[in-house]
């Protein structure tokens, strides 16, 4: 067990104060705690299990992201498969959600997916999970995690002019092989394109954030720029 | 993607005092009516922030002036903050915020301080920063500013291929002719060429995910594949929310 602390960065620029008001809602914290797989025993202990419309803590950032993911779209009733992912990203997410954790971290990473045999499937989020990305941040990078739950590792090492270090793995071959980045970026440009019940400048940064992963995710460029 | 053993490791979180000040200036609460409203939500979520905007183009020396101020005091790892107050000064569309957007990018990208940059990259934060200042600078070249684009072509020196792929773009929106482009080929390291050559793209043209059910896990989980309830600021007896709790339905474990 580890103990760790926290501080409250602005949340009127994380999002947080204004998507908090949205999820302080019974109907949709019900909804989103039995369907995202909140492992309870996690959100305890000043995580915010009894307070969770207080954005001061990580279960209400976490919903936060989970509104996001369920109405971006302007019809997010229909989550149809043979839709895009704006429509559908939530719907895969909390197919694909096992056991969902916080914990504390050494502050290197924002989550991580566990799977294997003999282990208790599980996608842990960390304090810069909750604390260091903005709402859509936190939308893709759920996304990026459910896609490694559905069993997609990332198979390739980054290329030699990639940000995210020239030659380390966890980068994915390219955009075909389907992979969490290509999850991440994909929700993102959408919401770009045609996020509803938001902002021009959220939009923007969902832009710029799914631009730096095409840039740098990829062994092999995909070869666009978003418009 | 890791291995761990099946073993709870359960963690304890504590609040630190926040060190937040009172606001200080009316030009300080016009930019952090802007910031908060960069996160409005909702039917006239758009609405909110355009006239959040609109009261900043009033003032905006003295906004500009003030985002600087506030630039420069905010925690580096504050990147929301940061990426607002850069945001704030691109949509301000005004000269007077070359400058300061030409700094943001021309500052070194400090080190990577992650371990695990594929989950989280302080170069990745920092870039897109600069990525957004650089997009703000074309917005300036496009209204016709020399020295926006000619800083354009400075960012190209930069060893950022992002930096360098909105620089690109700024250009060509501003220049697209072969001159151009053969001046960019100089400009760029043999290995980052395929940048010119990139294709503006539209979302719904690109490459999507069909039928993305057969990636699932499992096939569809019953329980899990509930949508969620309808946009209303109402509960299921009709009345608003003011202190709901985990629970009151039944845990999902």
């Amino acid at each position: 067990m580890a103990t760790c602390y926290y501080s409250v960065p602005d949340k009127n620029t994380s999002g947080d104060n204004l998507y908090g008001s949205n999820i302080c809602n019974q109907p949709f914290i019900n909804w989103a705690w039995d369907v995202f797989g909140f492992d309870s025993d996690y959100w305890q202990d000043g995580w915010g299990y009894d307070d969770p419309c207080n954005t001061d803590k990580p279960l209400a950032r976490t919903f936060n992201a989970m509104w996001l993911l369920a109405y971006s779209a302007e019809d997010y009733w229909n989550e149809d498969w043979s839709n895009n992912i704006l429509h559908w990203g939530c719907r895969y997410v909390r197919n694909q959600m096992d056991d969902l954790e916080a914990k504390c971290g050494d502050g290197s990473a924002n989550a991580a997916t566990i799977t294997g045999p003999f282990t208790d499937d599980r996608i842990e989020v960390y304090l810069p999970f909750f604390y260091g990305l903005n709402v859509p941040g936190r939308a893709g990078t759920l996304m990026h995690e459910a896609r490694h739950m559905g069993g997609k590792p990332h198979n390739a090492n980054f290329p030699p002019w990639s940000a995210y270090g020239p030659g380390r793995s966890g980068a994915d071959s390219s955009w075909e092989y389907n992979g969490a980045f290509m999850y991440n970026a994909l929700y993102l440009w959408w919401f770009y394109a045609d996020g509803r019940r938001t902002t021009t400048a959220l939009r923007q940064s969902a832009k710029q954030r799914a631009q730096f992963i095409i840039d740098n995710a990829f062994a092999t460029h995909p070869g666009i720029v978003i418009v | 993607m890791s291995q761990g053993p099946n073993v709870k490791h359960i963690d304890i979180l504590n609040l630190e005092k926040s060190s937040s000040k009172p606001m200080e200036s009316n030009y300080k609460l016009l930019l952090e009516n802007f910031l908060q409203a960069i996160n409005n939500m909702g039917d006239d979520s758009e609405k909110l922030y355009k006239n959040a905007l609109e009261q900043l183009h009033g003032h905006v020396k003295e906004i500009i002036v003030e985002i600087i101020r506030q630039e420069t005091i905010c925690e580096q790892t504050n990147y929301s903050k940061r990426w607002g107050l850069i945001f704030a000064a691109c949509e301000l569309k005004d000269n007077y915020s070359l400058p300061f957007l030409k700094n943001i990018v021309l500052a070194p990208i400090p080190h990577e301080q992650s371990k695990d940059p594929h989950s989280l990259s302080t170069v990745g934060e920092e870039t897109i920063v600069r990525t957004t200042a650089v997009d703000g600078i074309r917005s300036l070249a496009e209204l016709g500013n020399k020295e926006a684009l000619k800083s354009l072509f400075e960012f190209l020196s930069i060893p950022s291929l992002s930096i360098r792929r909105a620089s690109i773009q700024g250009i060509l929106a501003n220049r697209n002719d072969d001159t151009t482009r053969k001046k960019i080929l100089e400009l760029l390291p043999k290995d980052q060429q395929f940048l010119v050559s990139l294709k503006p793209m539209k979302v719904q043209d690109f490459q999507q995910i069909d039928d993305p059910e057969k990636y699932l896990k499992s096939r569809q989980n019953v329980k899990r594949d509930i949508k969620a309830p309808e946009l209303s600021n109402k509960d299921e007896n009709g009345a608003t929310n003011t202190n709901p709790k985990i629970g009151s339905r039944g845990d999902s474990d």
